[in-house]
């Protein structure tokens, strides 16, 4: 524990050393903490997307995976075109809606929140919120939100007001996150236990030893490491959605941490509420610049890791195949990205 | 960005074997350290199969002669242990016992009984990015198995790959090779595509099907099951049957039903299915012996088991 302690002051006073003097290699880099120890730069250049399925986990909840890309943009326009990217163009990603929140945030953040029964994925949710109040809620909640969701539910039974319950609770929520950082997050009830949805993000994360190293300032600054309790110094980005995980509408709510580390970036991506389906989710990135003959890009390397309760179950050629196709609709949501940033540019 | 690839709907369902590599992993396996196998639960997973069927009477034909009315009783246990040996690759190691019992009568050259008890050994692997590939052998006795001989061994071999194109879009690959039988080799292409939010095709050989998500838990399906199988009659058989021909007689055993069933997802690891509908094709084939006997259609019910843990 001293050792890391150590470690993780080394590496806060290498952030803030100048560095201007040593631009890192992005090869070398990868090598060091990733799984991809072999890279044709060729291929990520050409435009193929890398990718490596994680390991088994030994928290049973969590699969992860890793993807490395070229994004011809230098890295500061790459993070700036992610948190502005809207995915809501890309149809075959199923996303009904997706909007940053101001800071603080209000509750007509929120107003593109709507239901639609005419999609089987979003009447599915808001069957499942009517059911709330039969007390058989698949529903990530705890029991006052259940109460006051059912309650609220129970008044007017019409998409738009279950809409408006729902953008109720969410800002609650958001608001919980923005004063108390990981600390204000509330914990799901399920089958009378409580499931923090920092702890499986925390457990998943506590996995991967050379990842933790390479993230560690901003895993610590965000709180994502230790007790998290209290407020990042980082001021993230926030955004909630809603979209379709896997024949399910669910909602959730997100924050974008990026940390400027030398010549390149690191960036914390994480839901720290989902309304079903999963628990939470978080993506890593590295972004550094590249410059080969002439393409000048930057190089990105994501690591994704997403708690479920389906995973617990899953076992074998099954788990193999859940994080094969992760991996697909990863892809496939980068190359909407990818095509959206080659038609924006001049 | 957005969290898209939770869309991660999986049903996989490969149904599938290289025999020149099964050694050599076998080999691999031993040799590798014990902590991959023995340190985690969940690099180990368990797979059991039950299934338990009755067909109806359904008028049998030989060589175009009425031979009685025949009902049928099928059973089948099958239990695989999958240890996760690296991260492509999983061992399969089991056993399966399958029965099938025909109420025969005198005139018909039927077995009473054909079934096999088996070891199941084999292996899944991801090939590349996209592919899952799984070979697996079922070695052991096959046959009426009053008296077992070597005549009665014998090791199938199924072998299959999966593209996975996306969540919603798999393909199949399969083939069966069983040298004993008429066909010894036989392909099978297969899909599973989620078209709908609630409706899946998929179509796998030997149960491909139209499914209809009822809600989570539930599923209602069409679908046509096919259960065939290579045997070996007793060395009497003939004898018995007024065929001398037909002492230790290779069978070639297919039936085929259609019909609609439902699988209940009692709890996330367990499933259970009942179905039933009309055995529409049913062959007895001593095809080396040029004798074949078939039934009319007859109805059927079938409970199965299935639990993943």
């Amino acid at each position: 524990m001293k050792q890391l302690s150590i470690f993780f002051v080394w590496l806060c006073c290498a952030v803030v050393a100048p560095t201007s003097s040593h631009a890192s290699d992005p090869l070398e880099n990868l090598k060091k903490f990733s799984d991809f120890q072999h890279i044709d730069v060729k291929r990520l250049l050409e435009g193929e997307i890398l990718s490596q399925r994680g390991p088994l986990m030994i928290f049973p909840n969590g699969i992860s995976a890793q993807i490395c890309f070229f994004v011809p943009l230098s890295p500061e326009e790459v993070f700036r075109a992610q948190q502005s990217w809207d995915p809501t163009r890309c149809s075959s990603l199923k996303i009904y809606a997706s909007s940053g929140l101001s800071s603080p945030c209000v509750p007509k953040d929120f107003k593109k929140l709507h239901l639609d029964p005419r999609d089987r994925p979003v009447r599915w949710l808001l069957e499942k919120t009517l059911s709330i109040a039969s007390g058989k809620s698949e529903l990530n909640l705890n029991s006052g939100e259940a109460q006051e969701l059912a309650a609220c539910a129970g008044k007017n039974s019409s998409p738009d007001a279950i809409g408006s319950c729902w953008a109720r609770l969410l800002f609650a929520r958001a608001t919980a996150f923005q004063l108390n950082g990981l600390g204000g997050v509330l914990p799901y009830e399920t089958n009378g236990e409580f499931l923090y949805p920092a702890v499986q993000l925390r457990s998943m994360l506590q996995e991967q030893g050379k990842i933790i190293q390479e993230f560690a300032p901003l895993l610590q600054k965000t709180g994502m490491l230790g007790k998290g309790s209290e407020v990042s110094s980082l001021q993230p980005l926030y955004n909630w959605s809603l979209f379709d995980a896997n024949h399910h509408a669910t909602l959730n709510l997100g924050a974008a941490y990026k940390l400027a580390v030398g010549d390149h970036y690191q960036i914390l991506d994480f839901d720290y509420y989902a309304s079903s389906t999963y628990y939470a989710a978080a993506t890593l990135y590295e972004i550094w610049p590249i410059h080969r003959g002439k393409k000048n890009g930057s190089i990105v390397w994501r690591g994704d890791f997403l708690a479920a309760p389906t995973l617990r179950y899953m076992k074998g050629i099954e788990r193999i195949a859940y994080g094969v196709i992760m991996i697909q609709e990863i892809k496939k949501e980068l190359r909407c990205f990818l095509d959206d940033v080659k038609s924006t540019r001049p | 960005m957005s969290r898209n690839f939770k869309n991660t709907g999986v049903a996989m369902k490969a149904g599938f074997i290289n025999i020149f590599i099964l050694p050599m992993l076998l080999t691999a396996t031993m040799a590798a350290p014990a902590r991959s196998i023995a340190a985690e639960s969940m690099a180990v997973a368990h797979e059991l199969d039950l299934e338990l069927g009755y067909a109806g009477r359904g008028v049998t034909y030989q060589y175009g002669q009425n031979v009685g009315s025949i009902d049928e009783l099928v059973t089948d246990v099958k239990y695989v242990l999958s240890p996760q040996i690296n991260n492509n690759l999983l061992l399969r190691v089991g056993a399966e016992w399958g029965r099938f019992a025909f109420d025969t009568s005198r005139t018909g050259a039927l077995p009473d009984i054909l079934q096999h008890a088996s070891a199941v050994v084999g292996f899944d692997y991801q090939v590349a990015d996209q592919w899952l590939m799984r070979t697996e052998m079922q070695p052991g006795v096959y046959g009426s198995l009053d008296q077992i001989g070597w005549r009665n061994v014998d090791a199938p071999l199924f072998m299959g790959a999966v593209y996975l194109k996306d969540a919603d879009l798999q393909w199949f690959f399969g083939l069966r090779v069983d040298l004993r039988s008429e066909l010894p080799v036989l392909p099978a292409l297969g899909v599973r595509w989620k078209y709908a939010d609630d409706w899946t095709l998929d179509f796998q050989l030997p149960k491909p099907r139209l499914e209809y998500d009822v809600n989570d838990n539930l599923q209602a399906y069409l679908g046509v099951g096919v259960k065939s199988g290579t045997y070996v009659v007793d060395k009497h058989f003939g004898d018995i049957h007024g065929r001398p021909n037909l002492n230790n007689a290779t069978v070639d055993y297919t039936d085929v039903r259609l019909g609609p069933g439902i699988a209940w997802k009692i709890f996330p690891a367990l499933t259970l299915e009942a179905e039933g509908g009309y055995v529409i094709y049913r062959t007895w084939d001593f095809f080396d012996q040029n004798l074949k006997l078939d039934s009319h259609p007859a109805p059927y019910f079938l409970i199965a088991c299935h639990a993943r843990f």
